[in-house]
């Protein structure tokens, strides 16, 4: 523990901030900041962000042209341990080819109050490293130097780059609070930046104007014009920011950091138009003619002879696209790289039979075309990468590819990457939203719908046999679909022997030993994974009871919730509708009738969304349970966390309840 | 997969190598014995690894290995990884793929790699460079070849050699050659080699060859894999690392070397040391000026591994670190034996392997064995550890990182070895003590979770993070089904013993449960016991690593009106092993009951694993039994 602690987070890196008229000045310190002992409105935070201004500026100089110039001057104070590492900085910056950006004007202080004077400690050069952090990518590492309790320390450095296309992001939430963080951007006519705006936090400010520029325009004998123009000077500042911290069962964070992006959309000279983004419609069309994406599509299916196979073995057009499918899945390695151009050409990818997942689902898209089923590529964005808004028409947020088939009125969302998965089912990591439909017909460039309304299902079928000693013998089915079938066949196929798997799920269940073990349909999830075992509860001494109490669930059911925090900023998202089902059949020992058994129960969560049912009955010498619960929307909005904590509460006390039985 | 790390990377300065070089074979998977693939997930076909002491101040060490990865568990086993320090030379002569008849399918060229900056992310800058090329298999199994030659222009502790690189993989050839064409002193050590070892020795050329050696599967509680896997260490008694020359033919000897490093680097301003005797001049206690300046050193200096070069052993200079306020543990540690020189308190620079469990140490060989510096102070009857990269730490605390094992200390420019403190039984526990109350706003529970020894370890990080931190800390590890937190405190102890208390209340959604006349109540809110996992056929004796107690007291107020039907009180002794008992008093309508678990500390034969997993069910069963309460 001890030596990872400290440098887990370098937060504050990937920004731009620049020389700014703003009401921090570098070098004047406040004294009360000095002075400061904690931050009222959140007393445990480590440390706080006094101030972080970025500005990002578009310039013209005759030598070098358009340029983008950033700078960010921020200021922290330190309150104890906890925000010291917030003095460690690594600022990354592209370095190759003819594209550069350079940093430059990099300085760093502390400040520290010693013996009621204001001891000032600069970094010396010395302490600045250059890291090669790969062939592109350097970096400048340092740490502020004097931080100690109460210290405040400021860091200001400039970078000019060559990269217009994207704009570097700017964070507005941090692992520490902050009293404001400002962004200014300002951007001459001729270029057109897509913003995107994300994030649960409101700015405090956020508007823009007109501000004046110009450039010389020079001819070849060195005469030349001068150019006036305007340019978009847009503003964000937020104020009083809340530390940001993560919560279990939550998508992406980033698409819960308050950030703002932006994305070159167009370029507009005097004398020369580029368009690069500006309407869904357009960037389909121009996808369609880059080299490296719709160019292929056009080009003859590199597949010929298996495709000339599928052709006149299937007749049937469903059955004709799951056996492309499958032939690119079991043919092709998914290398895990994302993203939404291929590597090459289609061919070239066939040929090596590895590749990204544009590759391997551009070539799914090509053969189903081959073999006369209608197919288009969907970009998407992975968990991970954030949701899509359509508002916001950006290319860049999206990056990776699955393919579409339709047939009839049927369409079926394919991604050929995993080799565990069926036809029917995307790999976790896709299920995020909407994604873009990109389609040589006009009318069908649209979204769509990516998350699948199909339910992941859990059977707990058991027989089971009470002792007199309470002891209790059983045969069981476990039995699920889906999602759940594929986490179970991963963690089954982790473990060395299906017997080792065995005890490491006995182990979770206080009592449980597996005498027999069988799994069927291990790596196929068109099917249902089934685990059937036969096993014994060992729940007390071999001498018979007076009094047996049994949990009629034996332990199957939700046994503590799992969502113990009161509060909850984000919603929760199960990802997928489930269902979870135990059916328990109990046979009671000879001479033993019931003496208590729980009640009925159906509880529902917020009407619709979801549901818990529970019955119970005894005959003669049985008992039989059936419980189930039921998720139909998989994502909870934060609004309604207290509705899911309590209903997942009134779960585990029913779970929790005793059947009594007693000797005759 | 388990990849023998901790034995092969022990070496923290010198490249971490642990791949063999392949001369003409047979490459084919079908030629692999069948013995050798049952349990493996890997097979080592052929390990040749050259170890060559060129000079006093030149070593190298030469690679060829191939290995058949038969699926997709070993698949990070085949990527070619090469760790090396700016300044040392790589020269990769072939890498090549196979496929599963042996039949070359690529030949990996410079392009296909990268050759990039390894600073990892607890580092800001350090001289560490990987060359690394994912492999990409087609098709299961595969055999990927090396062969590269590392260069150094130093003498110095060569990296741990085994065969084996990790759990389930199997050996079907592997050789270590020593080459020693100068004759110079070697210290070699030799552990748990199998019977078919071969070994021919001579002054400047040994060699060590195994053959068929049978995959690894791991056990849970089982002794550390440097108890069980062939090892050979090789360190020259001479030592020329930079300008630094040395000898490590013994302990002494090799303390001396260390000594001179650290040495003429302890110098304070006049102005820093005024300061800290006016920080101790209000106490004449020993102990207590220690603790000052520990605490100061805490608030007033963070971790940042910063080293290039020497700079990997060197700390850098006490009146450095007083600058900037920042270091690694070789800076911190000798800043802090600085600060305490300055008020005249003797304390050592002392090195140490560190981890949890998983570490190696050989005390007969004298060499660099060792990834992290702690600071001893030797007070008479009370020596004081201190662990200085740590904001956090109590005072005098080292936990399982550095607890219980040899330590090199460097004591008047000479060195020997001590060993840190054992934590006992009466150190390690988690106690708690719980009143649950049942009033008309619902029922409550609060009480106190103390936490001492190895116990506290994990707590102490989170006794120190901020309140969102730690409430989704509480939130997590209370061991209870269903509640909310009302409030929580934790408090850090630091005498006479470090230990750790949390305070808590929280609301309970029901203590007992139960709606048709009965009520039922579960006793073990705290504590719950973990059986180990069930093994049919143990291979390897068991390890209970340390002992512990815990105690956990229950006071319930009992409703009205009922009387108890199942009071869930035994008792389980295992001398071997430990004891479990639940004993409940009930007096006044409030009912105590109390819980303790004992687990005793040893290595015990295979064959009483299931005896031990017997122990733990049984008592693991009796301590969630219920409560049943019914009506008068």
């Amino acid at each position: 523990m001890v030596k990872n602690i400290f440098l887990a987070t370098v937060i504050l890196l990937p920004m731009i901030a620049g020389a700014q008229k703003s009401s921090m000045k570098y070098g004047k310190i406040d004294p009360a900041h000095l002075a400061m002992t904690h931050y009222d409105a959140d007393t445990s935070a480590g440390a706080l962000v006094l101030g972080d201004i970025g500005e990002i500026n578009i310039t013209y100089d005759n030598i070098f042209g358009f340029r983008v110039e950033f700078n960010r001057h921020v200021r922290i104070k330190v309150f104890n341990s906890n925000g010291f590492d917030l003095a460690n900085f690594k600022i990354p910056y592209y370095n190759f080819r003819d594209l550069t950006e350079k940093i430059t004007k990099l300085k760093a202080t502390s400040y520290n109050l010693e013996g009621g004077k204001i001891v000032e400690t600069d970094i010396a050069r010395s302490d600045i490293f250059i890291e090669e952090v790969s062939l592109k990518e350097q970096s400048q590492n340092f740490s502020v130097p004097n931080i100690k309790k109460g210290t405040v320390f400021e860091v200001e450095y400039h970078i000019t780059s060559d990269l217009l296309w994207a704009l570097k992001n700017w964070e507005f939430q941090y692992t520490v609070p902050a009293v404001f963080s400002e962004l200014t951007v300002t951007i001459p006519e001729y270029f057109n930046y897509k913003t995107l705006m994300k994030g649960y936090v409101q700015p405090t400010v956020s508007d823009s104007k007109k501000v004046g520029g110009s450039i010389f325009i020079k001819n070849s004998d060195g005469s030349g014009i001068s150019k006036m123009y305007t340019a978009l000077e847009q503003k964000f500042r937020f104020e009083n920011i809340p530390a940001f911290n993560e919560e279990p069962f939550m998508n992406s964070i980033s698409n819960y950091l308050s950030s703002v992006e932006f994305e070159l959309a167009s370029v507009n000279f005097p004398y020369s138009h580029r368009d690069y983004t500006t309407t869904w419609e357009k960037i389909s069309s121009d996808l369609l003619k880059e080299n490296d994406f719709g160019v292929q599509l056009k080009r003859n299916c590199p597949i010929k002879e298996e495709a000339e196979i599928l052709r006149s073995k299937y007749s049937d057009p469903k059955e004709r696209m799951i056996n492309a499918y499958e032939l690119i899945r079991n043919t092709m390695i998914f290398n895990d790289s994302y993203g939404i151009y291929i590597t090459k050409t289609l061919r070239k990818a066939w040929d090596e039979k590895k590749g990204k997942a544009a590759d391997i689902n551009l070539l799914l898209v090509s053969l189903l075309n081959e073999i006369g089923v209608e197919a288009d590529p969907v970009l998407i964005s992975t968990r991970k990468n954030g949701i899509i808004h359509p508002a916001q028409i950006m290319l860049t947020k999206f990056n990776y590819v699955i393919a579409e088939a339709r047939i009839g009125d049927e369409t079926y969302l394919l991604d050929a990457t995993d080799k565990k998965l069926p036809y029917n089912m995307l790999p976790e990591r896709c299920l995020n939203g909407e994604g873009r439909r990109i389609s040589q017909t006009k009318e069908l460039n649209d979204w769509v719908t990516i998350n699948g309304e199909e339910q992941n299902e859990r059977v707990l079928f058991c027989q089971s046999k009470v002792e007199p000693s309470g002891n209790i013998k059983g045969e069981f089915n476990l039995m699920e679909s889906r999602y759940f079938a594929y986490e179970r066949a991963r963690k089954i196929k982790a473990e060395n022997s299906i017997d080792d798997y065995a005890t490491k799920y006995e182990a979770t269940f206080p009592g449980l030993m597996i005498n027999e073990i069988e799994i069927e349909n291990l790596d196929d999830r068109s099917q249902q994974l089934v685990l059937k075992y036969k096993a014994d509860y060992n729940l007390s001494d071999d001498s018979p009871k007076d009094l047996i109490y049994i949990n009629p669930s034996l332990g199957n059911g939700i046994n503590s919730n799992p969502f113990i925090p009161e509060k909850r900023e984000f919603p929760v998202d199960f990802i997928n509708p489930w269902s979870s089902k135990i059916i328990n059949i109990l046979t009671l020992p000879e001479g033993y009738q019931v003496e208590e058994l729980p009640k009925n129960a159906l509880i529902t969560l917020l009407e619709q969304l979801g549901s818990f049912k529970y019955t119970i009955a005894a005959t003669n010498n049985q008992i039989q349970l059936m419980t189930q619960i039921i998720i139909r929307d998989p994502l909870i909005v934060a609004t309604n966390y207290s509705n899911i904590r309590e209903f997942y509460s009134m779960i585990v006390a029913k779970y929790a309840e005793k059947v009594v039985l007693k000797k005759l | 997969m388990k990849v023998f790390s901790s034995v092969l990377m022990s070496c923290l300065l010198l490249a971490q190598l642990y791949w063999q070089p392949a001369t003409a074979q047979n490459l084919s998977a079908a030629d692999i014995p069948e013995r050798l693939i049952d349990g493996a997930n890997s097979v080592v076909r052929n390990d040749s690894r050259t170890f060559t002491i060129v000079s006093e101040d030149k070593m190298s060490i030469r690679v060829e290995y191939s290995i058949t990865i038969l699926n997709e568990k070993a698949l990070p086993l085949a990527h070619l990884r090469i760790n090396y320090r700016e300044g040392e030379r790589v020269d990769l002569n072939n890498a090549a793929i196979y496929n599963e008849y042996g039949i070359k399918t690529k030949t990996i060229r410079k392009s296909d790699m990268v050759d990039q900056s390894a600073v990892d992310n607890a580092s800001l800058y350090n001289d560490s460079r990987i060359i690394f090329c994912r492999i990409l298999p087609i098709k299961y199994p595969f055999t990927v070849v090396y062969d590269y030659e590392t260069t150094y222009n130093r003498l110095y502790t060569f990296p741990t050699y085994s065969p084996y690189s990790s759990d389930n993989q199997s050996v079907e050839k592997s050789s270590l050659q020593l080459i020693n064409h100068k004759n110079i002193p070697v210290n070699v050590k030799e552990l748990n080699l199998p019977d078919n070892a071969v070994i021919s020795k001579t002054n400047e050329n040994s060699i060590w060859s195994f053959k068929n050696l049978l995959p690894i599967i791991e056990e849970p509680l089982e002794p550390l894999y440097t108890e069980i896997i062939p090892l050979i260490k090789v360190a020259p008694q001479i030592i020329q690392y930079d300008n630094y020359k040395g000898n490590s033919d013994s302990w002494e000897s090799y303390g001396k070397w260390l000594a001179k490093l650290t040495g003429g680097r302890r110098s304070l301003s006049a102005s820093t040391i005024t300061g800290l005797k006016q920080m101790v001049s209000n106490t004449t206690s020993k102990r207590e000026k220690v603790k000052i300046l520990y605490k100061f050193l805490q608030s007033r200096t963070h971790y940042i591994n910063i080293s290039l070069g020497i700079g990997g052993i060197q700390p850098h200079r006490a009146s450095e670190v007083d600058e900037v306020g920042y270091g690694d543990c070789k800076d911190l540690s000798n800043y802090m034996v600085a600060l305490l020189e300055a008020i005249d308190i003797e304390s050592f620079y002392t090195l140490v392997n560190s981890g949890k469990g998983e570490y190696t140490f050989i005390s007969d060989l004298p060499c660099h064995q060792f990834d992290h510096i702690i600071v001893c102070v030797p007070i008479e009857n009370d020596t004081i550890w201190l662990e200085c990269t740590s904001q956090i730490m109590p005072f005098g605390y080292l936990g399982s990182f550095t607890d219980n094992r040899n330590v090199l200390i460097i004591k008047d420019e000479s060195g020997f070895l001590a060993m840190t403190p054992e934590y006992n039984i009466s150190d390690n526990y988690i106690n708690s003590n719980i009143s649950v109350e049942q009033n008309d706003e619902g029922t409550f529970a609060y009480g106190t979770i103390s936490y001492s020894g190895l116990r506290m370890d994990d707590v102490v990080y989170y006794a120190n993070q901020n309140q969102t931190d730690q409430i989704a800390w509480v939130n997590k590890n209370l061991e209870i089904t269903d509640f909310s937190l009302i409030s929580h405190k934790f408090k850090i102890y630091e005498d006479p013993k470090p230990s750790l208390c949390l305070n808590v209340e929280i609301a309970l959604k029901s203590f007992f449960t139960g709606n048709n006349g009965r009520l039922f109540a579960s006793l073990n809110m705290n504590n719950t016991i973990s059986v180990p996992t069930r093994i049919r056929n143990r291979k390897r004796p068991l390890y209970i690593p340390y002992s512990f107690r815990n105690t956990d007291t229950l006071n319930i107020k009992l409703p009205i009106g009922y009387i108890s039907e199942q009071l869930p009180e035994s008792k389980i002794t295992d001398e071997r092993f430990g004891k479990y008992s639940m004993h409940i008093d009930i007096k006044d309508n409030v009912l105590t009951c109390i819980r303790t678990l004992e687990v005793y500390k040893g290595i015990h034969p295979p064959e009483l694993y299931n005896a031990f997993y017997e122990f733990m069910q049984k008592s693991s069963i009796a301590d969630s039994r219920q409560l049943v309460l019914i009506k008068e």
